[in-house]
C-alpha cells in the first residue's frame, strides 16, 4: 500500500513525465537517454520529496537536476577530449543517436541544435520550447540572467551561422 | 513552468520562429514509453539504502579493525605491500554478515600480508561545506602559469624550465597532450582522417618520433617511464617512451584509469556490469572487482573505487594501493571526483546535481576527505575542468571555459584568498573540419 507521499509523487510523475522526457530528449537527442535522464532526476526528487514539495517548485527542480546531470555527462566528455577514451565514443553514440525521433519539418536545424554545447542547448530549449522567461531560465539553469542572455545569444549566432553555411 | 514569457512573445526573427517550430515539431509527439514512477522510486530506494548501508559498513569495519585490520584483496605479487601479519580478507567480512565496504574479488583471494590502516576508514559527507570559497573570473593574465602546461601545440615544462613546439601535420589537429615521459618526450594524441592516433614527440625538437595506432592514452606510472595505452581493438598495453609495448593485458576491452607500482587499474568498457580489474605487470595476474576504478595517483598510491552495489554512484572509496587496497575513507553524496591534483594531495571534482556542476569545482584533501576549497565559477559563468588540476605553492591551477567558448587558466589559492588568471582566455576553434575543437590550454600532470 502506498504512502501519501508516494501517491503524491506518483501523481506528479504521471502528470509531468511526458514533458520531462521531451525536455530530456532535447538535452540528449536520444529517446533512451532522455528516459534515463528523467528517471535519474525523478529518483533524486523522490529522495528529497518532502523538502522540494514544500518549496513548491518540483518541476523546476527536476529540470535543473536534468540539466546538471546531463552537463555532467558532457563534462565527462570534455574531460575525455583530453584523454580521448572509448567511453567518449560510447557517449557520442548515445548523445548523437540514430534514433530519428518524431518527424521534423526542419531536420537540419534540429541537427544544428543537437550540436550546440549542452548549456546553450538547455537555454535554447527553455526559452524557445518551454517559453520560459530569462529569469525563469536562469532559475532552472542555476545561473545569472546575464549568463542566460549570453548563452542564448551565442546559440542563436551559431545556428544562424550554420544555417547560412548550409542552406536548409 | 507554463507561464508565457512576455519577452518571448514578440520580436522574434525568422531563425527564432523557425527554431521554435523545429523544437515543437521534434518534441510534441514524444511521450515517456511507460509510467516512470515505479522505476524512479526503485532507483531512489537503492540510492538511499546503499548510502545508509555503506555508512553503516564503515562503522562496522571500524570496530573490526581494532581486532582484525581488514584487507580488500591481495596485491602481494605487485611488491607494493610491506611486512605484517596475515589478516582477514573482505570475503571473511562478507560471510560474517558484515557488509562490504570494499571491493570484492570474484576469484579466491590468496592469503595476504597487509599493512593495516593507521586509522579506521571513516565515511565522509562529500557534500559538506568547504572551508573557503573563491570565485574566479576571466581577464588579462597577471603572469605565466607556475605549473607545466600546454598552450596549443607548445609544451611548457615549467618544472624543468623547458619548452617545445610539437609538430602537427596541417591536415590533422592536436587532441590532447597527456604528459611528458621522464626522458622529456611528450605523449599525446592527434586527430587525423577521423581517427585519434597516439603520438610521441621529441621533447626538445618537437618532431614526431613515433605514431601508434588509433587509441587512447590514460596514465603514466610514477617514474614516468611507462604509460597505459589502449589500441583501436580495445587491447590494453603498457608502452615505454619509445612507443614499444612493454606488456599487453591478457583480456581485451580494458581501459586503464591509472598505474600504481606494478599494478594497472582498469575498467571493462564492454561489460554492462561495471567491472574493474587490477592487472599486475610483474606477474601478469588479472583480478576482477565488482565496481569501477576511478582516478588514480601513482605517486600518492591512491585510487578511487565505486562499487557496483552502490546504486547510482552514491558513494566512492579512496583505496590505498600501497596497503593492500585498504579503504582510507569513503565519500558519500553528490560530489563526483574527477582527478587527483598533480601532487596527489588533493581530490578534485564537482557536484553532480542541484545547482553545482559544472560551474563548481570542489577540492578535498586526499588523506582524509576534508573539504578544503570550493571554486565557484557561477558568478562569472565559468565552467571548470577538474580533469587536470595542478597544485603548487599552496594553490591550484584549473582550465576554465566561459559561455563564449573561450578557454583560460586560473590559479586559486587553497586558503581561499583569491584567484588569478595565469592563461589568457582564447576562443576555441569551433569550425574545425572534424567538428572537434583542439584545446587551447592544458595542464600537464
Amino acid at each position: 500500500m502506498r504512502s501519501d507521499a508516494e501517491e503524491e509523487f506518483a501523481e506528479f510523475v504521471r502528470a509531468r513525465q511526458h514533458a520531462l522526457v521531451r525536455f530530456g530528449y532535447l538535452l540528449t537527442g536520444d529517446r533512451m537517454a532522455a528516459e534515463d535522464l528523467t528517471q535519474t532526476a525523478l529518483a533524486r526528487l523522490y529522495l528529497k520529496w518532502d523538502t522540494i514539495r514544500q518549496a513548491g517548485a518540483m518541476e523546476a527542480w527536476v529540470r535543473r537536476v536534468m540539466v546538471n546531470e546531463h552537463t555532467s555527462w558532457w563534462r565527462r566528455a570534455w574531460r575525455r577530449r583530453e584523454t580521448v577514451d572509448f567511453d567518449a565514443t560510447h557517449l557520442a553514440d548515445r548523445t548523437a543517436s540514430t534514433d530519428p525521433g518524431p518527424v521534423s519539418p526542419d531536420d537540419s536545424l534540429w541537427q544544428h541544435v543537437l550540436r550546440l554545447p549542452p548549456r546553450q542547448r538547455a537555454a535554447v530549449a527553455l526559452r524557445y520550447y518551454e517559453d520560459l522567461s530569462e529569469a525563469q531560465t536562469a532559475e532552472v539553469l542555476g545561473c545569472s540572467i546575464g549568463t542566460v542572455k549570453s548563452q542564448t545569444h551565442r546559440a542563436l549566432a551559431t545556428l544562424r551561422s550554420r544555417l547560412a553555411e548550409v542552406p536548409a | 513552468m507554463t507561464e508565457r514569457s512576455p519577452d518571448q512573445q514578440g520580436g522574434r526573427d525568422e531563425v527564432e520562429r523557425r527554431l521554435a517550430e523545429t523544437l515543437h515539431g521534434q518534441l510534441d509527439g514524444l511521450n515517456a514509453s511507460s509510467d516512470l514512477t515505479a522505476p524512479a522510486i526503485k532507483r531512489s530506494r537503492r540510492l538511499r539504502r546503499n548510502r545508509a548501508r555503506l555508512a553503516g559498513a564503515a562503522s562496522a569495519v571500524a570496530a573490526l579493525v581494532v581486532a582484525a585490520p581488514f584487507v580488500v584483496n591481495g596485491l602481494r605479487e605487485s611488491g607494493l605491500t610491506g611486512p605484517g601479519p596475515a589478516r582477514s580478507t573482505i570475503a571473511a567480512l562478507s560471510s560474517s554478515g558484515t557488509t562490504t565496504p570494499a571491493p570484492s574479488t570474484t576469484t579466491p583471494a590468496p592469503s595476504t600480508t597487509s599493512v593495516p590502516p593507521t586509522t579506521p576508514a571513516p565515511t565522509v559527507d562529500a557534500d559538506a561545506a568547504p572551508l573557503a570559497t573563491v570565485r574566479p573570473s576571466f581577464g588579462a593574465a597577471a603572469r605565466s602559469p607556475a605549473v607545466s602546461y600546454a598552450h596549443g601545440t607548445t609544451v611548457h615544462d615549467v618544472l624543468r624550465d623547458h619548452q617545445a613546439t610539437l609538430e602537427v601535420p596541417a591536415d590533422s589537429q592536436i587532441g590532447a597532450v597527456n604528459g611528458l615521459f621522464a626522458d622529456g618526450s611528450v605523449l599525446g594524441t592527434v586527430l587525423s582522417d577521423g581517427d585519434w592516433a597516439v603520438v610521441i614527440w621529441d621533447g626538445v625538437t618537437g618532431a614526431e618520433r613515433t605514431r601508434l595506432s588509433t587509441g587512447t592514452v590514460l596514465a603514466f606510472d610514477s617514474d614516468r617511464t611507462r604509460a597505459a595505452y589502449s589500441d583501436s581493438s580495445e587491447r590494453l598495453h603498457v608502452i615505454d617512451s619509445t612507443g614499444d609495448v612493454v606488456a599487453t593485458a591478457p583480456r581485451a576491452g580494458l581501459l586503464a584509469s591509472g598505474i600504481i607500482g606494478d599494478v594497472v587499474f582498469a575498467n571493462d568498457i564492454r561489460s554492462e556490469q561495471r567491472q574493474g580489474y587490477t592487472w599486475n605487470l610483474a606477474t601478469g595476474a588479472l583480478k576482477r572487482f565488482d565496481g569501477r576504478f576511478g582516478p588514480a595517483h601513482s605517486g600518492a598510491g591512491l585510487v578511487v573505487f565505486r562499487p557496483t552495489d552502490a546504486g547510482d554512484d552514491a558513494c566512492f572509496r579512496i583505496l590505498d594501493a600501497t596497503a593492500q587496497l585498504a579503504v582510507r575513507w569513503t565519500g558519500c553524496g553528490d560530489f563526483s571526483p574527477d582527478a587527483f591534483s598533480s601532487s596527489g594531495g588533493f581530490l578534485v571534482g564537482g557536484l553532480r546535481i542541484d545547482g553545482g556542476a559544472p560551474y563548481d569545482l570542489w577540492v578535498m584533501r586526499s588523506s582524509d576527505g576534508k573539504r578544503v576549497l570550493r571554486v565557484d565559477g557561477n558568478p562569472s559563468g565559468l565552467m571548470l575542468n577538474g580533469r587536470a588540476v595542478s597544485d603548487r605553492d599552496e594553490s591550484i591551477t584549473v582550465v576554465a571555459q566561459n559561455a563564449d567558448l573561450e578557454e583560460g587558466l586560473v590559479e586559486c589559492a587553497l586558503d581561499g584568498s583569491g584567484c588569478t588568471v595565469v592563461g589568457a582566455p582564447e576562443p576555441l576553434d569551433t569550425k574545425t573540419a572534424s567538428g572537434v575543437s583542439s584545446p587551447v590550454w592544458q595542464i600537464l600532470p
